[in-house]
């Protein structure tokens, strides 16, 4: 008599008839006797049929483009090396009839063969609208990323060149490494930048840590291409492909390799953000990964640029260890304040005073209204600064703005108070269009202002009016808001320098008088030095405003693209 | 066209063949992977069992099915993962399934939550049975293809399954209590 245990032991397998039909007879033999074990049957019956009524999960929806762009990778490198000899020599094995079997003796012929197997390669029809609206899952599907974007072409006639590595990772952080000018890094968090400048100095302490707030808009960084709208923003990956999906006339104008990538190539125009007028666009797509990696910008002759996604590697342990996560080393010098990091790690010109030190109200005043014959708005300059600020430095771009920078110095942090001024008929930058109405009682009489309070990453005051014919927008770090009210309702016309007033210029003093024949520098419409009482010496640095912005400026508050900087003079 | 001709044809060079692979194979690689991890990471190990496909189909021979060879990339990327996480690896008894506390089943079973409740014990089964079981009940695979997955005797599947059943049948006790 067959036992209970053998007969246990069996029943799931009878269930799923996976029995031998000899064990299977002994065991239906004994279910007809033993009741214990018919209800042991009963229950793994049971236990059987709900498992089968358990269904395959649904695979989610992006589960193909993200497997598209991490198998990109190895596809990359199997089109690099499509065979090894000895994977050649056994696939012809398979290939060709036996014998005779061919002996690969040489490169040349591996090259041959593989060259002719890429005629396998697939010609799928694909348009346009299906591919924008690939890139866009693609984009969504984005983890991380690494790349370096390189930037090549002209913008107002000037010819440019960028390269910056970028890592990306979600819901929106950045590091952006770049070292043409003086190394920078920076980290975009989610309320915060920081620009570590290992190389600048403020009064002998360094290395330089900017903290700036991270504000609302701020989220469009570029990927991977360094494009700038025309307001100053960056073009983002999501901007482009989001323009991609949305513009009813993309066109497919067919399909190129950008590296060791097939693309397509679709043509779109577009007006960008705060623009009037439509520039033409050209985006190369990878065919596997759907990510852009070049896009084509063009104005006109004097303004286009190419940028390219180089070494992208996306999604798969691409991003170091650490790569997000910075340190303020011992002994820099950390600063709060909206400012971009030339303000600090660019050679102050003219050198500084102490006049800037002991005089930051006087010498703004006299420093702007010598810039004045730049911009065609009426220059204005505070008469009040709560104590211990200190002038940094004065800065116009020919026709379009002037901005003054004050710092407090503390121990652990020091502040920085920014003003730009620009003409009445801009609008409030970015979110201070939104900002809380108030006030200003100045001067010239009774003005509304809008005002932006931020907390994080420390107390933040943003305040636009329009003043005349000037719009001002003043930033301040962890100061009162009394204060920044107080400087805001004390800006008066900007005052002469006064006769005594003299600024060292290299190793000579010289007059500040304008109409001194020195006194106006010689410069070009597309190359504009900044804060220069005195001309510009081969020895200094140029500020090229002209040109396009590369992260890692942020868009600024004030219409200031500018963030690369030509050593030559 | 089968999986065999779709893989000549990548090995001859057509990258799209193994997409199609993917398309044909994603749904039960996804639902296994789900299984067998949380899943939150189901995602990505499932992607990571197409990219291992990726890398090794060149040298895949054919000597067992192409749905076979993907299974056994499938259960292996999982028991690494697992391994490497030092989560529950297999003594049968290391596990104690937590104690249902009743509801009604009829309710339960018009709720949805029945469901829930398989799917839980399922979870609660340490890994070696949840596997056999996963591929048996779920997928609906043969001992012999389930041994050749698992890398294991048909033998040890068939008792692995009983184990694993008797198990879910403690566990999911007020739904499958049958008079004598």
């Amino acid at each position: 008599m067959t036992g209970c245990n053998f007969v246990e032991s069996r029943i799931r397998a009878l269930l799923d008839g996976e029995l031998e039909s000899r064990e299977s007879r002994k065991v239906l033999a004994h279910l007809e006797e033993c009741s214990g074990c018919r209800a042991e049957y009963a229950r793994m019956q049971a236990v059987v049929g709900m498992l089968h009524e358990e269904e395959l999960e649904d695979v989610p929806a992006h589960f193909s483009a993200s497997l598209q762009v991490r198998l990109a990778r190895h596809r990359r490198e199997r089109r690099r090396h499509p065979l090894s000899p000895a994977r050649l020599g056994e696939f012809l094995a398979r290939l060709l009839p036996a014998p005779p079997r061919l002996r690969l003796a040489s490169g040349l012929t591996t090259a041959v063969v593989a060259v002719g197997l890429c005629a396998f390669a697939s010609t799928r029809s694909i348009n346009a609208a299906e591919v924008a609206r690939r890139a866009s899952v693609s984009w969504r599907n984005i983890h991380n990323y690494g790349c370096v974007f390189v930037s090549t072409g002209t913008y107002q006639g000037q010819p440019r060149t960028f390269k910056q590595r970028q890592f990306f990772r979600r819901p929106g952080e950045f590091r952006l490494d770049t070292a043409k000018d003086y190394r920078l890094q920076t980290y975009v968090y989610q309320d915060r930048v920081i620009h570590y400048i290992p190389g600048a100095r403020w009064n002998d302490r360094g290395p330089v840590v900017i903290v700036r707030p991270r504000r609302e808009g701020q989220e469009a960084l570029p990927f991977p291409f360094g494009v700038t709208w025309q307001n100053g923003g960056n073009v983002s990956l999501e901007q482009m492909v989001r323009q991609l999906t949305q513009s009813p006339d993309v066109e497919m104008t067919g399909s190129e390799w950008v590296g060791p990538r097939e693309c397509y190539r679709l043509k779109f125009a577009a007006t960008p953000p705060g623009g009037t007028r439509q520039d033409q666009y050209q985006v190369w797509i990878d065919k596997e990964t759907y990510i852009p990696r070049r896009i084509h910008w063009y104005r006109d002759e004097q303004n286009h640029i190419v940028t390219e996604a180089a070494d992208l590697q996306v999604n798969y342990d691409v991003l170091p260890a650490g790569t997000f996560d910075f340190q303020i080393p011992d002994g820099a010098f950390v600063v709060h304040g909206d400012v971009d990091p030339h303000t600090l790690a660019l050679p102050y010109v003219p050198k500084r005073t102490e006049e800037f030190d002991r005089k930051p109200v006087t010498t703004a005043h006299e420093l702007a209204w010598n810039r004045s014959d730049r911009v065609s708005f009426p220059v204005l300059a505070p008469e009040w600064l709560p104590a211990d600020y200190r002038l940094m430095r004065v800065r116009a771009r020919r026709g379009a703005w002037l901005d003054i920078h004050w710092l407090r110095e503390g121990e652990k942090a020091s502040q920085v108070l920014k003003l730009v001024q620009q003409d009445a008929a801009n609008e409030p930058p970015g979110d201070l269009a939104n900002g809380q109405v108030i006030n200003l009682e100045t001067p010239q009489g009774t003005v509304e202002g809008r005002l932006v309070r931020l907390k994080e990453p420390y107390p933040q005051v943003f305040l636009t009016w329009k003043q005349g014919g000037t719009r001002l927008t003043l930033s301040a770090a962890d100061m009162p808001e009394a204060d920044v009210r107080r400087i805001a309702e004390s800006f008066v016309p900007a005052r002469a320098p006064e006769p005594r007033v003299r600024i060292v210029r290299s190793t000579e003093e010289r007059s500040l008088v304008p109409g001194d024949p020195d006194f106006v520098p010689s410069e070009s419409e597309t190359q504009v030095a900044t804060e220069s009482l005195a001309p510009i010496t081969s020895s200094e640095p140029v500020i090229d405003m002209s040109q396009p912005a590369m992260m890692p400026e942020m868009p600024d508050t004030e219409p200031m693209p500018a963030t690369s900087v030509s050593s030559t003079p | 066209m089968d999986d065999h001709r779709l893989v000549a044809q990548f090995q001859r060079g057509d990258e799209d063949a193994f997409d199609a692979l993917v398309e044909r194979h994603r749904k039960r690689v996804y639902s296994l992977v789900c299984r067998l991890v949380s899943p939150a990471e189901a995602d990505d190990l499932a992607q990571d069992v197409f990219i291992a496909a990726y890398k090794a189909l060149p040298n895949f021979r054919g000597d067992s099915t192409f749905s076979t060879w993907i299974y056994r990339i499938a259960v292996h990327v999982c028991s690494h993962h697992l391994r490497k996480r030092r989560l529950d690896t297999t003594d049968l008894d290391e596990q104690e399934p937590d104690q249902y506390q009743g509801h009604n089943p009829e309710h339960l079973a018009i709720s949805g939550e029945l469901q829930e409740r398989v799917r839980s014990a399922i979870e609660q089964l340490p890994y070696k049975l949840r596997l056999v079981v996963v591929l048996r009940d779920l997928h609906g695979l043969s001992y012999e293809e389930i041994a050749q997955i698992v890398g294991c005797p048909i033998g040890t599947v068939r008792s692995r399954l009983h184990y694993a059943t008797q198990r879910l049948a403690t566990v999911l006790r007020p739904y499958v209590e049958v008079g004598s």
